[in-house]
């Protein structure tokens, strides 16, 4: 396991007193008081554990204080990883001077507990709007929401209450943003400082998605720039807290929906690492997961191969990618019945045996790729044009990567060779073979490289993957049976799959970066809370910083190289 | 007489144009919506409400360029057109005119009137 | 007056077959490039209207001509039609001054296949080209929104740098025939036996640079650049005015610069040249349709071969653009001006 062991922080118990080590086979975690956390997250980032991870809070409205606030942390030169705890009321020192992607965190925070943030920055919300009056995932918010408005839909106003059953909706609803809402978020994000302030998305082809940036504009040289989110927030953590842990699959597919079974492996394996059964896992259902999703990989970065080069206007490319995404979703279509919201994986195994003829099919794409992947590097890696809107653009350095939490191919295209398939080997990972490719410079064009090289040894990931599997016998099992039904029930479809008190951070490797699961579990059939870390936001979070002064024609450019999915950004 | 044909066609395209620009206020639809002449921003609240303001421009400085180099190529097309009966006589006086262009060019590169003009500062 | 009423009849003949030309052709060759663009991308393109979408812009344009007429809050409606009579204009008007083929008798009368034969006819095409920058500057200037002055503004940026760059590009054909009507240069071209581009080389690939940036087609598309400004200086713009904009900057204007490029640099409606020799054509058994049929063939050819750029490139910034202009393709039009006027005397003999 990659975490930290307790003897790693004796020296720090010395300094710093009243700290508790708390140590599990799922996790490490530091407790200590509020007043000296900053000085604690200080002396663990000189440690060493300079990578930002993640940072919320756990709600507990019956105890005093309220809530428990978590920053994760990792060790990338000594793959430890370490959970840093302490207990508020409501307000917490903010740690945006020790990293930038905590800001982003803390503005989450704020958003969706109210915590308050001494020395913050700018406190403003991070997905919903400014006027808005309530803290979402509070336990105490009620899963109806506040229905305030009068807001019938389309299908009410069409039929009046004539609606039947389930349609018959009420016709108040919880609030939603006016235009004037907008305008206040708008202004108490950025302050005019420059010319113009263009508004670029949330409806705008060049971001992927609906973000919805501001840059303050001096000719056509930004100024300062800023982003709201939450276009497409849909409280996915709230709806973990009250969906079953085989339920909730579904809505990892919703979050990352162009790396579906990525997201849907990351999260099995999570829960069954708190379950203590990742042994129990027949091989042939890891082998099935890890070629599943090296597919996927593929997939992902073919989308985002065409639009990037879309972006910088080689339409051609688009199509090409897309043609060979078109077969790669075939392929996953017939193995899994669905292309882009999956669901394949369960907890336990995968939802069934690979068809009939599926590894030759795949034998044979693997076989053919590689060429078309060569073509596409003679029109673009050594076009001049290419070179030039590429190289020297949007250069991140080492530093920078720990100081935005920046994962997936962003760090590694900056020299940072953090790959969880690598670091903590889950699923088939340990027994192939592959390389990381990284980058020297971290411009926009290293990130390019990156990922195309990715994609080769996504492919050779999946050459080993189908040898394994074809020397497996067909009735190899493909679900894990439960050593002891009583005591742990281990159904296909999730029902009554119960799972122990405990808490556990795991996180898989996604095409845009590491996305991590902190679940918090009471017992039950629920989980607790469940905080996502998500890959995107994180890397997103240095678009900023990026962007200044930078002209717009390289926003597309620095965008399309972060490879965000909005998604999960907003969640 | 010439020129005559073409102010013609000047006045045939000008209708043709201003057909252009009247036939879809007399074929299309009209529909009123409050926010349909909303200018497209990505459909969100406008930060500036006129876009009709100062706007810092990159290329100040080759517009400047531009005027210079023009006149030049106006007084080269004469000599183009009547070089063949000028001689050696005509060449010589044109490589020296060429010759201050090319310097007045590698002056305006080396002061960086030739880059894009980021900032105002820069200069 | 019998004369003089001729002269109208065949001038508003040639007007009407100019105006078939650039307004039909025009409107076809959107289906041309959605053709070439699909094949080049493995894709059918359009299939559905008509024999291989041969229905397509007549679909395209009724849909254009019957969408409502908006226009944007806080703009100037005067400058906003201004920029839409600006582009159309002076683009068409360029055709004025393009010979299609060689002197004709028909009816007892002697037809030169060209509007009017000025005797500047090469400044005309190159004044005209540069309103372009007033209907794009206006366009975006006009319609109050931001992403459409972003446009207008690095549009005026290409022109500003590659006007130059562009009259100083057809100087050294200029020199080569010592005349500036279009007709006499492909008359002394023809005379001489010898297509200019055998000895303007740079000349040629410079003004095939600029004729992209100023026609705003990839790699120098930025004014669009559907993917940082949604469609640029006419986003603001809806049915047929959106319509016409690209139909003019794409079509248009493409079509009278390969004209003029032909003009200048293969000779115009002379068959396939081989250098101080002569000509050779093996199209002969048209007969007199030769000429013409052998200046469609050069044209179109330019015309694909800036679509097959148009769908296989990437696009430059706007500031590498114009650093581009001014400090490669100015240098070589100089060069290249000195160049020609030492060898030129050996062309006249």
């Amino acid at each position: 396991m990659p975490w930290a062991k307790g003897e790693d922080f004796i020296d720090l118990k010395e300094r710093f007193e009243g700290l508790r080590i708390e140590e599990k086979p799922t996790i490490t975690a530091l407790h200590i008081e509020k007043e000296r956390i900053i000085d604690l997250l200080k002396a663990l980032k000189e440690k060493g554990f300079k990578l930002f991870l993640d940072h919320s809070v756990v709600d507990f409205p019956d105890r005093s204080p309220r809530f428990q606030a978590f920053y994760m942390l990792y060790n990338v030169d000594e793959r430890k990883r370490v959970i840093v705890k302490t207990w508020t009321d409501g307000v917490l020192p903010s740690i945006e001077k020790l990293w930038f992607a905590g800001k982003w965190a803390e503005r989450e925070a704020y958003d969706m507990f109210g915590i308050k943030y001494e020395g913050h920055e700018n406190l403003v919300r991070a997905f919903m709007w400014e006027t808005y009056q309530h803290f979402p995932l509070r336990k105490d918010f009620p899963l109806e929401g506040f229905a305030t408005e009068y807001l019938p839909s389309l299908n009410e106003v069409l039929w009046g209450d004539n609606l039947q059953g389930l349609m018959n909706y009420d016709k108040m609803h919880t609030p939603v943003p006016t235009l004037e809402d907008l305008e206040t978020t708008e202004k108490k994000r950025l302050q005019k400082k420059a010319q113009i302030v263009l508004n670029w998305g949330p409806l705008h082809p060049g971001t992927h998605g609906t973000m919805w940036f501001l840059f303050d504009l001096e000719g056509e040289r930004v100024y300062q720039c800023d982003v709201i989110l939450g276009q497409l927030h849909r409280g996915v953590e709230k709806l973990a807290e009250n969906e079953m842990y085989n339920q909730f699959l579904v809505y990892t597919d919703r979050m990352d929906y162009l790396s579906a079974l990525c997201s849907n492996q990351a999260w099995v394996v999570a829960v069954e690492r708190l379950l203590g059964i990742e042994d129990l896992v027949p091989e042939k259902a890891k082998y099935i997961r890890t070629m599943m999703s090296e597919l996927q990989r593929i997939n992902s970065h073919l989308l985002w191969l065409g639009t990037y080069a879309l972006d910088l206007g080689a339409l051609t490319i688009f199509l090409y990618a897309f043609k060979e995404r078109e077969k790669l979703m075939d392929i996953i279509e017939g193995i899994t019945g669905a292309r882009l919201t999956i669901s394949y994986t369960r907890v336990g195994g995968v939802r069934m045996d690979l068809p009939e003829g599926a590894l030759e099919v795949i034998k044979a794409f693997v076989k053919r790729f590689p060429k078309e992947l060569k073509e596409w590097e003679t029109i673009l890696s050594r076009n001049r044009i290419w070179l030039r809107r590429n190289i020297g653009v949007g250069v991140i350095s080492k530093e920078d990567v720990y100081f935005y939490g920046l994962t997936g191919p962003v760090a590694r295209g900056s020299g940072v060779p953090y790959d969880l398939r690598k670091f903590e080997p889950y699923d088939a990972y340990g027994w192939v073979e592959f390389d990381i490719p990284v980058g020297e410079n971290g411009d926009v064009y290293d990130r390019y490289l990156v990922r195309l090289e990715e994609m080769r040894q996504s492919l050779r990931i999946i050459e080993q993957c189908v040898q394994a599997l074809e020397k497996m016998p067909k009735s190899a099992p493909f679900f894990a049976e439960s050593p002891d039904p009583k005591k742990l029930k281990l159904p296909m479809d999730g029902i009554g799959l119960k799972v122990p008190e405990g808490e556990i951070y795991s996180s898989g490797e996604n095409p845009r970066g590491e996305l991590g699961f902190y679940i918090y579990s009471t017992g039950g059939v629920k989980p607790y809370r469940v905080k996502i870390r998500p890959g995107s936001l994180y890397n997103l979070c240095v678009y900023p910083k990026l962007m200044k002064d930078r002209v717009i024609a390289d926003a597309v450019a620095l965008l399309a190289s972060l490879d965000p999915v909005v998604g999960e950004i907003d969640r | 007489m010439e020129y005559i044909a073409l102010l013609i066609f000047f006045f045939i395209l000008l209708g043709l144009a201003l057909v252009f620009v009247f036939i879809n206020y007399v074929l299309g639809p009209k529909s009123s919506d409050a926010l349909q002449d909303y200018p497209y921003e990505c459909g969100v609240p406008l930060y500036d409400k006129s876009a009709q303001s100062t706007f810092h421009q990159g290329y100040y400085l080759l517009g400047l360029l531009l005027l210079l180099f023009d006149i030049e190529a106006a007084f080269l097309f004469p000599w183009t057109v009547v070089y063949r009966y000028l001689g050696i006589f005509g060449f010589i006086e044109m490589f020296l005119f060429i010759l201050i262009l090319t310097y007045g060019l590698l002056y305006a590169w080396r002061k960086g009137a030739l880059n894009w003009q980021f900032e105002e500062e820069s200069l | 007056m019998e004369g003089l009423l001729a002269w109208l009849v065949i001038t508003l003949i040639k007007i009407v077959v100019i105006l078939a030309i650039v307004l039909g052709v025009g409107a076809y060759l959107t289906l041309v490039e959605r053709k070439v663009a699909a094949h080049i991308q493995r894709r059918p393109g359009p299939m559905v209207v008509g024999w291989h979408g041969l229905l397509q812009p007549l679909a395209d344009g009724l849909k254009l001509l019957t969408k409502e007429d908006l226009f944007p809050r806080y703009g100037n409606r005067f400058l906003y039609n201004l920029a839409l009579v600006m582009a159309l204009v002076p683009a068409t008007l360029v055709f004025a001054v393009v010979p299609f083929g060689p002197e004709f008798e028909a009816f007892g009368i002697k037809v030169k296949p060209i509007l009017t034969d000025v005797n500047i006819g090469l400044l005309l095409v190159f004044a005209l080209g540069s309103m372009a920058v007033f209907s794009i500057a206006l366009a975006g200037w006009a319609s109050n929104s931001k992403y459409a002055l972003i446009g207008s503004m690095r549009k005026a940026g290409i022109i500003v740098s590659y006007e130059v760059v562009i009259t100083f590009a057809v100087m050294g054909p200029i020199i080569l025939a010592g005349t500036l009507s279009t007709y006499d240069i492909v008359q002394n071209q023809i005379d001489q036996k010898l297509w200019y581009v055998w000895l303007q080389p740079i000349a040629f690939v410079v003004y095939m640079f600029a004729m992209l940036a100023e026609t705003g087609r990839v790699p120098f598309d930025v004014q669009e650049a559907e993917a940082e400004l949604v469609t640029g200086f006419t986003v603001e713009y809806g049915g047929m005015k959106f319509g016409l904009f690209p139909l003019v900057e794409w079509y248009i204007e493409v079509l009278s610069l390969s004209a003029i490029a032909v003009v200048l640099f293969f000779g115009g409606w002379s068959p396939i040249n081989i250098p101080f020799l002569g000509f050779v054509d093996p199209l002969f058994f048209l007969g007199p349709l030769s000429p013409f049929v052998w200046f469609v063939l050069k044209v179109s050819l330019l015309f694909l071969f800036v679509l097959w750029l148009h769908w296989t490139l990437p696009r430059y910034r706007i500031d590498q653009i114009t650093e581009t202009a001014w400090k490669v393709m100015l240098p070589l039009t100089f060069v290249n001006l000195v160049l020609t006027a030492v060898f030129a005397p050996l062309i006249w003999r």
